[in-house]
C-alpha cells in the first residue's frame, strides 16, 4: 500500500458518510439565542401580555413583536445570566452580542418604543420583471420595514412562524405580490443547516408541491461562506404553508436574513426551482413525465421475464410500488423511513456477486449501520448486486435484517 | 429543478441533465476539485463527472445524488492530479493530505499496492463509522474533501488546533485499525 492508494480509497467511502459530514453551521448562534429568547419571552409576558398571539385567520402561529423600547444590545445585557460577571467587560460584550447575529434576530429597524404599532418605514422592494414578454408584472416583495424590534422563539415541529415584516407585508400587498422568503428550518427546536441534507430534501419536497424553492449559496474563494433556504411564494402558499410535521419553520423576508453581498458577488442556487439570473416569475416547477410504466403487484409478479426474481413483500412494509422502466423491473416496499428497493434486469454496470457465492456472512459484511443519520437507525445496504446467470438483482434497503435478505436472495438460486 | 427531476433527465438521456447538474451542483463540485487540481482543471473535472454520471444513469438511480457527484468529481480530479503530479508537486491541499496519510503508513509504503482502492475504501468506511460522529466527520472533510483545517474548524465550531489534534489522533487510530485488519 502507498499513500496515494490510501488517498484514492477515500473515493469509495459510503455516500452516507459524505452527506453526514455536511455539518451544521450557525448552530451555536441559534442555540445561544434560544436561551436568550426564553428569558425575553418571560419578561415580555409580564410587560406585554399579548406579545405572543396566534392568528386563526392565517391558520398558523404568528410570533408577535416585543416592542421593548430598547436596543438588542441592551436586551442581551439585561437578560444574559452572566450579566453580573461580565457587564463591565466591553470587549467581551461586543463579542457576545456579535455572536447573536443581530441581523438575524433584529427583524426591524431600531428606535421603536413600547406599545407602538408597527410603522411602514419604507416601500417594499418592488422588483419588476423585465426583458421577456412571458414575464408577468407581479411584484416580488423581499424587504419591508417596520419600526421596533422583534425576536422569535424557535418553532416546534410542525409549526410555521412568520416574521413581523413578512406578516405586515402580506397584510399590505396581499395576493397582488409574491414574497421572497428565507426559511430557517428546525427540528426539535434546534436549527438545521441550510446546506444540510434535511433542508435539501425539504427544498425538493416544496418544489414538487409548486413552491419555487432553492438553496442560495455564497462562496468566498470557492469556499462556501453562507447558504440560505429560499422561497418565492404567493400569499396563499405562505398562509397554508405545506409544513412537514418533522420540522419547525421560521419564515423571514429575504432582506431580513441575507446581507447585501453586492452585485458582483457570485451567487449560486444549487437546488430547486430558482435560477441564478432569473427574475421572479409565476412559473411553477413541473415534474417531467414519468417515462416508465406503473404496474400492479399482480402484474409485477406475473411478469414472465423478470417477475419470478422479485422478493416476497417484507412484513410490515405496507406501502408498495411496482414499475418497469428501460428493461428494469422494480419493486419498492416502504415503511416510514425504511424501504426495500428491489431491481431486476438483464444487464448492470454494478459489480455483481455470483449467486453461487452468496452467503449470509457476505450480506452481513456488506450491510452497515448508520445511526443518528436523521432517520431510523440500523442496518442498511446499498446497491448490492447478485448475478443469477444473466439476470441481475440489485438491492438497496434499510430496515430489514441480513437474515431476511439472505433468505430472499438464496431462494432464487 | 429537484434532484429527482434531474435524475429523470439522465434516465431520459436528455442533455438538459448536464445543464441542470451544473446549475444544481456545479459550484459545490468545483470547490471540491479545486482542492486537488488547479481552478482551470477543476472545471474540466466537473464536466468529466457529469459525463461519468451520464454513463452510469441509467441503470443507476442514486439515492445520495450530491455525494455521488462529489465522488465522481474527486475521482476525475485524482486522475488529473496523478497525471500532472511530476510537474505540479506541492501547492494543492491534496498534497498536504497525502503527506499526512503517509504518517498512517509509518514508513511502510509499498509501491505495489496489493489491495484494491475499493476494498480499502470499504475498510476505511467501516473505520469511520466506528468513530465518534464528530471525529469521523472531521476526518472525512480532511481526507475526502481536502478541506483545510481552518475550514473544518469553522464548519464545526472548533479551534484549528483542536482540529489538528483530532486529525492526528484519528490517523493513529486508522493505522492501528489497518494493522488489525491485515492491510499493513
Amino acid at each position: 500500500m502507498n499513500k496515494q492508494l490510501l488517498f484514492d480509497s477515500f473515493s469509495h467511502l459510503d455516500e452516507s458518510l459524505l452527506e453526514r459530514s455536511e455539518a451544521p453551521k450557525q448552530r451555536v448562534a441559534w442555540q445561544k439565542w434560544a436561551g436568550i429568547a426564553a428569558c425575553v419571552a418571560l419578561i415580555a409576558a409580564l410587560v406585554i401580555p399579548k406579545a405572543v398571539q396566534a392568528d386563526p385567520k392565517l391558520g398558523i402561529h404568528i410570533s408577535r413583536p416585543r416592542y421593548l423600547g430598547e436596543s438588542f444590545e441592551s436586551m442581551v445585557r439585561r437578560f444574559n445570566p452572566t450579566d453580573s460577571v461580565e457587564a463591565e467587560d466591553a470587549e467581551k460584550w461586543d463579542a457576545i452580542i456579535e455572536s447573536y447575529e443581530p441581523s438575524v434576530i433584529e427583524a426591524a429597524v431600531p428606535n421603536g418604543t413600547e406599545g407602538d404599532a408597527p410603522v411602514v418605514g419604507g416601500a417594499a422592494a418592488m422588483l419588476p420583471d423585465g426583458g421577456s414578454a412571458e414575464i408577468s408584472l407581479t411584484p416580488m416583495i423581499s424587504s419591508y420595514k417596520t419600526d421596533g424590534e422583534a425576536c422569535y422563539v424557535a418553532p416546534k415541529n410542525g409549526e410555521v412562524n412568520l416574521s413581523v415584516p413578512l406578516r405586515e407585508a402580506m397584510d399590505e400587498y396581499g395576493d397582488g405580490a409574491r414574497y421572497r422568503v428565507v426559511v430557517d428550518l428546525f427540528r426539535d427546536e434546534q436549527p438545521l443547516p441550510a446546506e444540510g441534507f434535511e433542508a435539501h430534501d425539504e427544498i425538493d419536497r416544496l418544489a414538487a408541491l409548486g413552491y419555487s424553492s432553492g438553496l442560495e449559496s455564497y462562496y468566498d474563494h470557492g469556499v462556501l461562506e453562507n447558504a440560505y433556504f429560499t422561497l418565492h411564494a404567493t400569499r396563499g402558499q405562505l398562509k397554508s404553508f405545506a409544513a412537514s410535521g418533522e420540522y419547525g419553520y421560521m419564515l423571514f423576508l429575504y432582506a431580513e436574513r441575507v446581507p447585501d453581498y453586492g452585485p458582483d458577488t457570485p451567487v449560486t442556487f444549487s437546488s430547486g426551482g430558482i435560477a441564478v439570473d432569473e427574475e421572479p416569475t409565476d412559473t411553477i416547477a413541473v415534474t417531467p413525465p414519468f417515462s416508465g410504466e406503473h404496474l400492479t403487484q399482480e402484474q409485477a409478479y406475473a411478469d414472465t421475464d423478470l417477475g419470478a426474481y422479485l422478493c416476497e413483500p417484507p412484513a410490515g412494509f405496507g406501502e408498495r410500488e411496482f414499475l418497469r422502466m428501460d428493461g428494469i423491473l422494480t419493486a419498492n416496499f416502504l415503511r416510514g423511513y425504511d424501504y426495500v428497493s428491489w431491481h431486476v434486469s438483464r444487464n448492470t454496470s454494478d459489480a455483481a456477486v455470483a449467486a453461487a457465492d452468496l452467503t449470509a456472512e457476505l450480506i452481513a459484511e456488506r450491510m452497515y449501520r448508520a445511526d443518528d443519520a436523521g432517520d431510523t437507525d440500523g442496518l442498511r445496504i446499498m446497491n448490492f448486486c447478485v448475478d443469477y446467470g444473466g439476470i441481475f438483482i440489485r438491492v438497496t434497503a434499510k430496515g430489514v435484517t441480513p437474515e431476511w435478505l439472505y433468505s430472499q436472495l438464496a431462494a432464487l438460486s | 429543478m429537484t434532484d429527482e427531476q434531474i435524475v429523470n433527465l439522465y434516465w431520459q438521456k436528455d442533455e438538459a441533465a448536464l445543464r441542470e447538474s451544473e446549475r444544481a451542483y456545479g459550484a459545490y463540485c468545483r470547490a471540491l476539485a479545486k482542492r486537488i487540481v488547479s481552478a482551470e482543471d477543476a472545471s474540466e473535472c466537473v464536466n468529466d463527472a457529469y459525463f461519468r454520471a451520464w454513463g452510469a444513469i441509467p441503470p443507476e438511480r442514486p439515492a445520495h445524488r450530491r455525494a455521488v457527484l462529489a465522488k465522481l468529481t474527486r475521482n476525475a480530479a485524482l486522475d488529473r492530479y496523478r497525471a500532472y503530479a511530476a510537474e505540479k508537486r506541492g501547492g494543492s491541499e491534496a498534497h498536504a493530505v497525502l503527506d499526512e496519510l503517509a504518517e498512517v503508513l509509518g514508513g511502510r509504503e509499498d509501491a505495489e499496492g496489493a489491495v484494491a482502492a475499493k476494498e480499502l475504501g470499504e475498510a476505511v468506511s467501516r473505520f469511520v463509522r466506528g468513530l465518534p460522529r464528530r471525529e469521523g466527520d472531521v476526518f472525512v472533510r480532511r481526507c475526502f474533501f481536502a478541506d483545510t483545517t481552518a475550514e473544518i474548524a469553522k464548519r464545526y465550531g472548533m479551534t484549528e488546533n483542536n482540529v489538528k489534534v483530532t486529525l492526528s489522533r484519528t490517523r493513529k487510530k486508522l493505522r492501528i485499525y489497518l494493522e488489525s485488519e491485515g492491510y499493513l
